[in-house]
């Protein structure tokens, strides 16, 4: 149980970076005047 | 700090006390931010907290020195990059044991067999995929900072250098201390 609680957690970290890095490149193109950095 | 700050009214908010007690603590919030990733499979911390209070301590830079000795630090001009360079290990990371035919997030060297020893530090993938995390979260906080205080500059140099003088200090203060929230 361990186990498969440990990767739950990762794959929900793995989801959770991917949304953080989206969302600075999010950030930059609007702080860009939508134009990609 | 947080009242004359908010305001951003006060002058004294980027005076001599502010600046040494950000350079003292710049340092100490790195080595604290070391110790949480390196601790986070025995003790408190991980990846993600050791990250938030290293960028705490560039943003401390930000408030206290303003955005271009703040950007005289080494690497933080390159945060915005590093936070995709850890997307990029994380999913290596979690794909590479597909490649061998085990389920995702395998990690290696398995459970029950010896691991390399750094020190007391065990080198696992596990660790490998925090430090990758790190790097998001860090990059990402250091890049928006950044980010917002160079938006900001430019404005101020658009509308000219008087207004810029006046201006960039208690506006840089007030967004990054919104950001930092």
């Amino acid at each position: 149980v361990a186990a498969i609680l440990a990767d739950f957690r990762g794959l929900d970290t793995l989801g959770e970076v991917t949304v953080v890095a989206l969302v600075l490149l999010g950030v930059a193109t609007l702080l860009n005047r939508g134009r990609l950095p | 700090v947080r009242g004359p700050e908010s305001t951003g009214k006060a002058p004294e908010v980027t005076g001599v006390m502010t600046r040494t007690v950000a350079k003292l603590l710049f340092l100490p919030t790195l080595v604290t931010a070391v110790a949480l990733l390196i601790n986070g499979y025995a003790q408190p911390g991980d990846g993600f907290s050791a990250a938030v209070v290293a960028s705490l301590g560039v943003l401390l830079q930000y408030l206290a020195f303003g955005r271009r000795r703040a950007e005289r630090l080494p690497l933080v001009g390159l945060a915005g990059k590093g936070a995709f360079v850890g997307l990029l290990v994380a999913l290596l990371v979690a794909a590479a044991p597909v490649l061998l035919g085990q389920p995702v997030f395998t990690h290696y060297p398995r459970a029950g067999t010896s691991a390399v020893y750094l020190g007391t530090i065990e080198l696992i993938t596990a660790f490998l995929f925090d430090a990758a995390v790190f790097l998001v979260v860090l990059g990402f906080a250091v890049g928006v900072v950044r980010l917002v205080a160079h938006t900001i500059a430019d404005e101020d140099e658009y509308r000219g250098p008087d207004v810029a003088e006046a201006g960039t200090g208690d506006k840089l203060s007030t967004t990054t201390s919104e950001e930092g929230r």
